[in-house]
């Protein structure tokens, strides 16, 4: 395997007296997604703050391409682009100017990088506008820009996706995924939202008063999901079709809706049954699969 | 550019960015106008200035044989004597601008240091306030070296607004006044002898001394709002201490608290040192003054840079 570009082992924080933070280990490898999924105040937002060496480690360490975080402060947060909480910058400036001020603070970033981000986070048209005039979305990509100007090989998203639109939140999955094919980097996106990591990330980690309780590719935690669900057919005629799966399947109770049949039925039992209804003459419009969510499952996992 | 130079740069386009920095410096532009405007009679000198001071002169000479005046008025009155009569005798006219210019105490001062202590306050509590200062410090930068630049701005900002200051005391005075005046010598009393000096040093060397205090205060605005992170705390502590910090240090110290003289206030004007002269306060010397100086900065510097470095950024 390849070396991980983080390396969390075993990170604890005590805030007041309160173990904010239980002992949290996971490792990140160039190229990957990873979801850094939890209901809020599950420490996500802490956890990350001492990845970037905002607060200190009460317990533990945080490795970025081996240099430690707390030892080796400025080594390690050269390679890292972040965005904490929320994408503050400086409202009185331009976009441009805060670029500019945070292209000053790293070696080697020239105008033309400058221009390049923007160009990837698509802001060309309101970079010369005060920050103040922006949006939410406006902001994120903003602050998107600004965590690549020194083109890092590990990015810090926290709650990226807030205040985006489904097309903005569409956009950031693309640029996250095409940075980490193209460029090999290693992602973390906290979210406390599922649906949209379901699609963005390859893992998921699951933390939940200060645990993490679960990590898993995303492909896993769907394909894990054989318990039986509820399959709507979209069928004509609808007796016909309940007669016949009645038929080979007693013991399944078949219910009538108004488009179809609803069956509680495996993953892998969809195809027979739909085979099964081609083959008598029964018009099949569509299947839906009442498949548990992600989201489904982060709240059947979060509230065990 | 070295990196320092690059954070200095980089917080000095924060300062003059912000709409109220302009603000501030078009109060002070409307406050120097008005002194001049309202002023303007006062400073004025009159073609007849002979006549006038040679009959001031002998008023001045009567005070002074009247043992009614008391002796402290005495004293002013004496100097004012001795400079007129020089200036009766050389033929030396006095102009309006040198005035009005060293008048930069009493109008132009004390905004120039209030603007200087809110921008002192708001450097580092204002990062917090906004929550940029997240971004600020994932950077590949120390951040002592983060501070420092933060503290070097504030200085640059301070030496701009004195040095704006001054130069809209020259420029609206020589305008109102005429601009000979700034070529004219200035006349001063040195070991009780009247002397001529250049009027543009005279007046920088007296500006140069009240930027003492005034550096002293931002470094103390700055700490307080370092450590506490609540800019209106520091701007309303600096404050207090450069409207009421001397008066009531030398009030404490009347009272026979002896170790007041070591006290901040006590020591930030240093002009009374100069010519020669001794401070009213027995055992105060310009080196101890100095000495008391050094020892507050440093611990204001102290305490700024190690809460900095050490504390939990959770915004
Ligand atoms: N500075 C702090 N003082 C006290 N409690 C804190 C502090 N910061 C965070 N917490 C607590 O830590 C927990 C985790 O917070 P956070 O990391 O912000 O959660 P998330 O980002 O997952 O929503 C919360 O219960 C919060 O109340
Ligand atoms: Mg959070």
């Amino acid at each position: 395997m390849e070396k991980p570009l983080i390396q969390i082992k075993n990170l604890k924080k005590k805030i007041k007296g309160k173990w904010i933070i239980k002992g949290i280990s996971f490792d990140l490898y160039p190229g990957e997604v990873f979801g850094f999924l939890g209901p809020n105040g599950a420490g996500k937002t802490t956890t990350i703050r001492m990845m970037v060496g905002l607060t200190s480690i009460t317990e533990g360490e945080v490795l970025i391409e081996g240099y430690s975080i707390a030892k080796n402060y400025e080594k390690a947060i050269a390679k890292v682009g972040g965005i904490v909480e929320n994408p503050d910058m400086y409202k009185f400036l331009t976009g441009y100017k805060n670029l500019e001020l945070y292209a000053r603070m790293s070696p080697g970033v020239s105008k033309k990088r400058i221009d390049e981000v923007v160009k990837i986070v698509e802001l060309e048209h309101a970079i010369h506008q005060k920050v103040s005039t922006y949006s939410l979305g406006m902001r994120q990509r903003l602050g998107l820009a600004q965590a690549l100007l020194h083109q890092p090989s590990v990015l810090i998203l926290d709650e990226p996706t807030n205040g985006l639109d489904p097309a903005g939140i569409h956009d950031l999955r693309n640029y996250l995924r095409r940075l980490a094919k193209e460029e090999q980097m290693a992602i973390l996106v906290s979210s406390h939202l599922l649906s949209e990591m379901e699609m963005m990330c390859d893992r998921i980690g699951i933390i939940q008063n200060g645990e993490l309780i679960r990590v898993e590719t995303v492909r896993d935690l769907i394909e894990k999901d054989e318990q039986a669900k509820q399959v709507l057919f979209e069928v004509e005629p609808i007796h016909v079709a309940q007669q016949v799966i009645e038929q080979h399947f007693p013991q399944k109770r078949v219910e009538r809706v108004e488009k179809g049949v609803i069956i509680s039925l495996s993953r892998s039992e969809i195809p027979a049954v739909s085979a099964l209804l081609v083959s008598n003459q029964v018009q099949l419009f569509g299947i839906q699969r009442k498949s548990k969510s992600l989201e489904e499952k982060f709240l059947e996992i979060t509230h065990q | 550019m070295g990196l320092l130079m690059k954070l200095i740069h980089n917080e000095n386009v924060k300062t003059f960015s912000r709409i109220g920095t302009w603000i501030m410096v078009a109060f002070l532009f409307g406050t120097v106008l008005m002194h001049a405007i309202f002023g303007y009679d006062s400073y004025k000198q009159s073609p007849n200035w002979k006549a006038e001071l040679v009959k001031q002169n002998q008023e001045d000479l009567k005070a002074l044989q009247d043992p009614k005046v008391p002796e402290e008025e005495k004293a002013n009155k004496s100097e004012r004597l001795m400079i007129n009569q020089y200036r009766v005798e050389k033929d030396i006219a006095p102009t309006g601008v040198q005035f009005f210019a060293l008048d930069y105490k009493m109008g132009g001062e004390s905004l120039t240091v209030i603007f200087i202590l809110i921008v002192a306050a708001m450097s580092v509590s204002s990062e917090f306030s906004m929550g940029t200062i997240k971004l600020l410090m994932i950077r590949p930068v120390n951040r002592m070296k983060i501070l420092l630049a933060k503290y070097l701005s504030v200085i640059v900002t301070a030496i701009f607004f004195v040095l704006l200051s001054i130069g809209l005391y020259l420029l609206m005075g020589g305008i109102a006044f005429g601009f000979e005046g700034f070529t004219t010598p200035y006349l001063t009393i040195l070991k009780g002898k009247v002397v001529e000096v250049n009027f543009i040093s005279h007046l920088f060397q007296n500006v140069g001394l009240s930027c003492v205090q005034m550096v002293m205060l931002v470094t103390f605005a700055f700490m307080i709002s370092t450590v506490f992170r609540n800019s209106s705390l520091a701007i309303g502590l600096s404050l207090l201490g450069y409207f009421m910090g001397s008066i009531i240090s030398f009030q404490i110290y009347a009272a026979g608290y002896e170790w007041m003289k070591y006290s901040l206030f006590i020591n930030t004007d240093l002009s009374i040192y100069l010519d020669d002269r001794v401070s009213m306060i027995e055992g105060l010397t310009l080196g101890t003054s100095l000495t008391v100086l050094v020892i507050h900065f440093l611990v204001f510097m102290i305490a700024s840079f190690v809460t900095f470095q050490k504390r939990d950024i959770a915004i």
